[in-house]
C-alpha cells in the first residue's frame, strides 16, 4: 500500500497535474486558433471583445442569482465552490507537500477555517446532489458526470478531513489516504474532460458563443438547404 | 484514414513528451537524462540519431545518383520522396546531435575553428554542406506552385542546377558516409576486432549504399500503406534487386575482412559480442538477401517490406553496435541507455516523419499530386460533449486529436521523470524547510503503518536547534524515508524475555492504541514516560511471590554494542572523508565497510539491530 | 619538452600531491556521482593515487607525444604545447566528448551534472606555473622524490639510470617511453601499468596514425567521386543517345541498367582505399 500511495502522490500526481493544465491549455489554444480561422474566412469581421468580458464577469458573480427562482441553488453552489477553490490550494498540509516537492510555498488558511470550508463543501455537495435527484427538470438533463463529481468530490473532501484529523479517523490511516490520494488524482485526471474544464474554459465558451454563432461560414447556404430552396435564385 | 490517423496521433504523442524532454535536457543537463559516464561518452544519441540516422539519410544519393548519372528514368517518381526523407533525416541528425552535444550553441565553432586531422571536422562540414546541397534539391518541390516571381525565377534556377548538385551530393555523401566509419579508427582500445577494421570507412560506405535502397523502398511502400494508394511495386523490386548486389558485396566483404584479419573464431566464441555480431550479420545482410532471391518474396509489397524493415535494422543495428554495443566489453562498462534517451530519440524521428506527412499532404511529392488530407466532417462548432468546449474551426477537429495525443506524450513523460529532474542533481544546495504550520506532524516514522503525532517543536528544540535537522532529516527528498523514531528510540521495537512492542501494538489496536501506554502526548515516547508493565498488567506477580522484581529499569536511550563499533572507526573515517583535499568522498559511506548486505532495518523482525 | 617522471617504488601514498592538485586548481569537493569512474579520478580530481597491492600508483594525463584527443577534437580545442603539456581551450569546445572516447587512457572527464559542460583533465598545471618555468603542484609537493619534474630527455636518461643500478627493483620498461608514440608522463614501476588504459591495450603505435590514411584520401577521394561520377553519366547519356538514333523505343534500358550498376560500384571501390 505504500507503494501505491507513492505512485498516486510522485508519478501518477504530476501526471494528473500536466495532464490537467496541459489540457485546458489546448482547450485554449484551439479555442483561440479555431476563432482566428473563422474570423479569418468570415465576411463580417467585427468582433466585440466587451460583451464577452462583461459575461464572463456576469457569469462569475453568483450573488444576482440569489433572489430569483433558484436561489437556494445559487447559495449552494457558491458555498461548494469556495471551499472547493479554497481548500486544495491553501490548506497547510498540501502547502507542506509543495514545499517539500518543488521547494514553494504560500501563506495557509488557519486550521479552523479550512476545517469549516471542508465540512461545508461536503454537506454542500451532498446536497446538491439531492437536489439534482429532487427536481424533475434537473433529474431529467443530468448526464452521468453530473451524478459522479459532486460525490467524488464530497468524498475527496470528507477523507481529506479524517486525514487532518487523525483523531477521529475511525478507518485505516493508510488506506484513507490512498483513497484520498487516489481519487484527487482522478479528480485531476478528467479536469479537462469533464465540466469541470469550466475552472478555465469560461471565458472561452464565451468567445465563442461571440464569434462562432456570428461567423459561421456557408451559413447562407445552410439556411437556403434549410427552406428547401436550393438553386432559386435570391 | 484510419491508419494514418492512428499512426499521426503515436507521432505526436512522442513527439509531445520529447518536447518536455528536451526542456529538462537544457533545463538540468546531460547527467540528469542521459545514462552516460565517463567511460562511455558517447551513447543512444551518437549510435542511433548520428551514425544510424546519416545511414538512414543515404537513399537520396543513391537514388539520385540512380536517375540523373545511371540515367535510369524509371526510378524517377521515387526521387522526390527519397529527397525529402534524406533532407528530413539529416535535419534529424543535427537536432538529435543538438541535444547530445553538451554546448550545442557552440555547434556553429567548426566553421571557424579547423582540425582537418579529426575525422568529425570532416563529417560535421559534409553534413552541413550537404544539408544545404538537399535543401536546395529539394526547394524547387516547395516552389512549383509558388506565384511569386521572385520565387518562380527561384524555381527555374534551381531545377537547371539539379545535376551538378546531385553530383555534389553524392560527392559529400561518399565522404561522410564513409567518414562516419573513419571516427571510429581512433578507436582500436574501446571496438571489439570483430567491428574494428582498417577499413571501415569502406565498410560504412557500401552498406550506406544497401540502407539507402531499403530504406527508400520502406518509406515507398509504407508510405503507400498508409495513404492507400497503389505502391510503386516495380520500382521497389529494381531497388530490391540492385540491394542483394550490394548487401551481398558487403557480406563478401565483412567476412573476407574478418578471415583476413584472422578474427574468424571470434564468430563462434560465444561470448556476447559474437551473438551481438551473428545478430546483427543475419539481419543486415544474409537473411536479406536470402529473401530478396526467393521470387515469391519479390513480387509480393507484405514480402519487400518485411524484407526492407530486416535490412533496415539490422543495417542500423550495426551503427549502434559500433557506436556503443560493441565497446561494452572491451572496456567493461554497463552503459543502458536511459529512457528518456530513448524517448528523446524517438521523438526526433517522430518530429520528422510528421514533417513528411505535412510535405506529403500540400506538395506534389509523389507523381500523383499532393496526396488527400484525412477529411473531417464540415459541421456548425462543435461542442465536446464532456466539456462543453466549443472549438469554433471545424478544421481543428483533427488537430484536436493530435493535439491530445501530444499532450498526453508529455504528461506521461512528466510522470515518469525522475525527481532530479525537477529538483536537479546537486546535493549540495538541498534546503530543508521547517514545518509551515502546527507544532505537530502525524507521522508513520517506522512505516509500520501506525502513525503518531510527532512533536516536531520539541524535537528541535531537544536536539539542539536548527542544526540538528539532519539527524533524522539526511536530505528531506520526497518519497524519501526520514530516520525511523526506532533510529533515536531504540528501546521501542526491543523485544526482551519481559516485553514485545509489536505484539502490544497489535493487541490494542494499530494505530489508536498506543495513548494506552504512551499516555502523555507531549512526552517522549521510550521507556521513562511510559506506563509501566505493572501499571496494567496489575496481577502479573503473585501477592505470595517471594522475590519482587523491581519495576524495569528507567533508562532512557543508551548506546547499543553497534554504536559502540562504529565509534571506534567511524570518527577517522568521517574526518578524512570530509577533508576536501583527500579523494575519498566513499570513505564515510555504509557500503565501504559493510560489503556485503547492507543491514536494514526489518520491522518484520524486531530484533535485526541486534543480530547485524 | 618538459615531462614528469613518477617512481612508483618511492610513492608512500601520502596523496599531498591530490592535495597540491586540489589547492592549484582551485577543484571543489568530489561529490560521488552515478556517472564517475571508480578510479579516484573525476571532473573534480586531475590526480589520485591507485593502490595496487603494496604499490601506489598515481594517475593523471600522460600528456602524449601525439595526443589522440587533440587529433580527434573536431575544433581543435584541445592541443599540444611546445612545452609539453596536453591543454584544453573552453571557449572552442562544442562538448562532442570525442576526446574522451579517443583517449587511451580514459584521462579527460566531463562535467555530467552541469548545464554548461567542460572537458576536465591534467593541464600539467601549465598556464600558472610551466609556461612560466616552474614546476606542477603536484611534483614540487611530493615529500619523496617519487615524482618529478624536467626536460623529458634528462628525465628519461635518470631512469634508464636507476633501471641499469636496480634492475630487481623494476619491470625492465620505462612506461611512456614509447607506448602510444611517446608520452610525457614517464613511470618506473615494480607491476605492469597495463590496468591505466581503457579497453584493449594497443599502446605499439600512436593513435592519431590510425586516421591519417583514411583523413588523406578525403580530397582525392572527392575529386574521383566526382570525376566517375560525371564520366558515368557522359558515356550512358552518349549510349542512350546512340540507342535512341538506332532503335527508337528504347530497348537499352535494361542493358544500361546492368552494365552501369556494377560498373559504377566497382569504380567507387576503386577509388576508396
Amino acid at each position: 500500500m505504500d507503494t501505491l500511495i507513492e505512485l498516486g502522490r510522485g508519478p501518477l500526481f504530476r501526471f494528473a497535474v500536466a495532464l490537467a493544465v496541459l489540457g485546458l491549455l489546448r482547450h485554449a489554444v484551439l479555442s483561440l486558433w479555431g476563432m482566428r480561422q473563422v474570423l479569418r474566412r468570415a465576411g463580417d469581421k467585427r468582433f466585440a471583445l466587451g460583451p464577452v468580458i462583461q459575461r464572463t464577469l456576469v457569469h462569475l458573480n453568483p450573488v444576482r442569482y440569489f433572489t430569483g427562482n433558484r436561489g437556494v441553488y445559487s447559495i449552494l453552489s457558491t458555498l461548494f465552490h469556495v471551499g472547493l477553490i479554497l481548500v486544495p490550494i491553501l490548506f497547510a498540509g498540501h502547502i507542506r507537500l509543495w514545499q517539500r516537492g518543488l521547494g514553494i510555498g504560500w501563506p495557509a488558511l488557519p486550521m479552523s477555517v479550512a476545517d469549516a470550508l471542508t465540512i461545508l463543501t461536503v454537506v454542500t455537495g451532498v446536497l446538491l446532489v439531492v437536489g439534482r435527484a429532487w427536481f424533475v427538470a434537473s433529474r431529467e438533463m443530468s448526464r452521468p458526470q453530473d451524478w459522479l463529481l459532486p460525490p467524488l468530490i464530497a468524498f475527496e473532501f470528507l477523507s481529506g478531513y479524517l486525514l487532518a484529523h487523525p483523531g477521529s479517523n475511525p478507518f485505516d490511516l493508510q488506506l484513507v489516504t490512498l483513497l484520498h490520494v487516489g481519487v484527487g488524482d482522478l479528480l485531476l485526471l478528467v479536469t479537462p474532460f469533464t465540466k469541470i474544464a469550466h475552472c478555465a474554459m469560461l471565458p472561452f465558451s464565451q468567445l465563442v458563443s461571440e464569434m462562432a454563432w456570428k461567423f459561421v461560414p456557408g451559413a447562407g447556404h445552410d439556411v437556403v438547404k434549410t427552406l428547401g430552396k436550393e438553386g432559386q435564385p435570391i | 484514414m484510419r491508419r494514418l490517423l492512428a499512426t499521426k496521433a503515436l507521432l505526436w504523442f512522442i513527439a509531445g513528451g520529447a518536447l518536455i524532454l528536451a526542456i529538462v535536457r537544457f533545463a538540468r543537463g546531460m547527467g540528469a537524462t542521459t545514462a552516460l559516464t565517463d567511460l562511455t561518452p558517447w551513447g543512444f544519441w551518437i549510435g542511433f540519431d548520428v551514425m544510424g540516422g546519416v545511414a538512414l539519410a543515404a537513399g537520396g544519393f543513391v537514388v539520385a545518383g540512380t536517375v540523373y548519372v545511371f540515367r535510369l528514368e524509371r526510378y524517377h517518381a521515387i526521387v522526390r520522396p527519397a529527397v525529402l526523407t534524406a533532407f528530413l533525416g539529416y535535419l534529424a541528425v543535427v537536432g538529435g546531435l543538438l541535444f547530445d552535444l553538451g554546448l550545442p550553441w557552440n555547434i556553429w565553432h567548426m566553421v571557424i575553428y579547423w582540425n582537418p586531422h579529426s575525422p568529425l571536422f570532416e563529417v560535421g562540414w559534409c553534413v552541413m554542406l550537404y544539408l544545404t546541397v538537399l535543401a536546395l534539391e529539394f526547394a524547387p518541390v516547395l516552389f512549383e506552385a509558388a506565384r511569386h516571381p521572385l520565387l518562380a525565377k527561384a524555381y527555374k534556377f534551381l531545377k537547371s542546377a539539379t545535376v551538378p548538385l546531385v553530383f555534389l551530393g553524392i560527392m559529400l555523401s561518399t565522404l561522410h558516409q564513409s567518414s562516419l566509419g573513419s571516427l571510429n579508427l581512433i578507436l582500436p582500445h574501446r571496438l571489439h576486432p570483430l567491428w574494428y577494421t582498417p577499413i571501415l570507412p569502406i565498410m560504412f560506405f557500401v552498406s550506406a549504399i544497401g540502407l539507402g535502397l531499403m530504406m527508400v523502398s520502406c518509406e515507398s511502400l509504407v508510405s503507400a500503406w498508409l495513404y492507400e494508394r497503389e505502391p510503386e511495386l516495380e520500382v521497389v523490386q529494381g531497388l530490391g534487386k540492385a540491394a542483394r548486389w550490394v548487401l551481398s558485396g558487403y557480406a563478401v566483404l565483412r567476412l573476407g575482412d574478418i578471415f583476413v584479419r584472422g578474427q574468424g573464431p571470434a564468430i563462434f566464441a560465444g561470448t556476447y559480442e559474437s551473438w551481438l555480431f551473428i545478430t546483427e550479420f543475419l539481419l543486415s545482410a544474409i537473411v536479406p538477401v536470402v529473401l530478396l532471391s526467393l521470387p515469391a518474396i519479390r513480387r509480393s509489397a507484405g514480402g519487400l517490406t518485411v524484407t526492407a524493415l530486416m535490412a533496415v535494422t539490422g543495417i542500423v543495428m550495426n551503427r549502434i553496435d559500433v557506436g556503443g554495443l560493441a565497446q561494452v566489453g572491451t572496456t567493461g562498462t554497463h552503459y543502458v541507455p536511459s529512457w528518456m534517451e530513448v524517448w528523446m530519440s524517438l521523438g526526433v524521428v517522430a518530429a520528422a516523419a510528421l514533417a513528411y506527412f505535412f510535405v506529403a499532404e500540400r506538395f506534389n511529392l509523389f507523381h500523383a499530386g499532393p496526396v488527400k488530407r484525412e477529411q473531417f466532417r464540415y459541421n456548425l462548432p462543435t461542442f465536446d460533449p464532456g466539456t462543453l468546449v466549443a472549438h469554433p474551426d471545424p478544421y481543428t477537429a483533427g488537430l484536436g486529436r493530435y493535439t491530445l495525443a501530444g499532450v498526453f506524450g508529455a504528461a506521461v513523460v512528466l510522470g515518469l521523470l525522475p525527481h532530479s529532474a525537477f529538483a536537479g542533481l546537486s546535493l549540495k544546495s538541498q534546503r530543508v524547510t521547517p514545518p509551515g504550520f502546527g507544532d505537530r506532524v502525524l507521522i508513520d516514522g517506522n512505516r509500520t503503518r501506525e502513525a503518531v503525532l510527532f512533536e516536531h517543536k520539541k524535537h528541535v528544540e531537544r536536539e539542539g536547534g536548527e542544526a540538528s535537522c539532519v539527524r533524522c532529516h539526511h536530505l528531506n527528498n520526497p518519497a524519501e524515508r526520514t530516520t525511523g523514531c526506532a533510529r533515536c528510540h531504540r528501546d521501542m521495537y526491543q523485544t526482551t524475555s519481559i516485553f514485545d512492542h509489536s505484539l502490544h501494538a497489535a493487541r490494542l489496536g494499530t494505530g489508536k492504541g498506543c495513548a494506552s501506554c504512551h499516555v502523555d502526548n507531549a512526552a517522549l515516547k521510550d521507556v521513562a514516560h511510559t506506563k509501566a508493565c505493572l501499571d496494567c498488567h496489575t496481577r502479573m506477580l503473585p501477592a505470595t511471590a517471594a522475590v519482587k522484581p523491581r519495576q524495569p529499569p528507567r533508562l532512557g536511550p543508551a548506546p547499543s554494542y553497534v554504536d559502540a563499533l562504529h565509534g571506534m572507526c567511524i570518527q577517522c573515517h568521517e574526518e578524512r572523508a570530509k577533508d576536501p583535499r583527500v579523494n575519498k568522498p566513499a570513505l564515510a559511506q555504509c557500503a565501504t565497510c559493510h560489503t556485503g548486505k547492507v543491514p536494514s532495518f526489518d520491522p518484520a523482525k524486531p530484533d535485526a539491530r541486534q543480530t547485524l | 619538452m618538459r615531462a614528469i617522471l613518477t617512481d612508483v617504488t618511492k610513492c608512500i601514498g601520502c596523496e599531498k600531491c591530490v592535495a597540491a592538485c586540489v589547492t592549484e586548481n582551485k577543484l571543489p569537493p568530489a561529490l560521488p556521482a552515478r556517472w564517475t569512474r571508480d578510479d579516484g579520478l573525476s571532473a573534480e580530481r586531475f590526480t589520485a593515487i591507485e593502490r595496487k597491492g603494496t604499490s601506489n600508483v598515481r594517475k593523471q594525463c600522460r600528456h602524449c607525444l601525439e595526443p589522440a584527443c587533440a587529433s580527434a577534437c573536431p575544433v581543435g580545442a584541445l592541443h599540444k604545447t611546445p612545452e609539453g603539456p596536453v591543454v584544453y581551450d573552453s571557449s572552442k569546445c562544442l562538448g562532442c566528448r570525442y576526446c574522451m572516447m579517443a583517449c587511451p587512457f580514459g584521462i579527460p572527464r566531463y562535467q555530467w551534472g552541469s548545464t554548461v559542460p567542460y572537458v576536465r583533465k591534467c593541464t600539467m598545471c601549465h598556464e600558472n606555473r610551466v609556461k612560466l618555468g616552474r614546476q606542477p603542484a603536484c611534483t614540487e609537493a611530493c615529500p619523496t622524490q617519487a615524482t618529478i619534474f624536467g626536460e623529458r630527455t634528462e628525465l628519461l636518461a635518470e631512469a634508464h639510470r636507476r633501471l641499469g643500478v636496480d634492475p630487481a627493483r623494476y619491470q625492465p620498461a620505462v612506461w611512456g617511453e614509447t607506448d602510444v608514440g611517446g608520452t610525457s608522463v614517464l613511470y618506473l614501476s615494480p607491476i605492469p601499468l597495463d590496468f591505466l588504459g581503457v579497453g584493449r591495450v594497443q599502446h605499439e603505435r600512436a593513435l592519431p596514425e590510425l586516421t591519417v590514411t583514411a583523413m588523406e584520401a578525403v580530397p582525392p577521394v572527392f575529386v574521383g567521386v566526382g570525376a566517375v561520377l560525371a564520366g558515368v553519366r557522359w558515356i550512358i547519356g552518349r549510349r542512350m543517345k546512340l540507342a535512341d538514333g538506332s532503335s527508337p523505343h528504347g530497348g537499352s534500358h535494361d542493358g544500361s541498367h546492368g552494365g552501369s550498376g556494377t560498373g559504377s560500384r566497382g569504380g567507387s571501390k576503386e577509388k576508396k582505399p
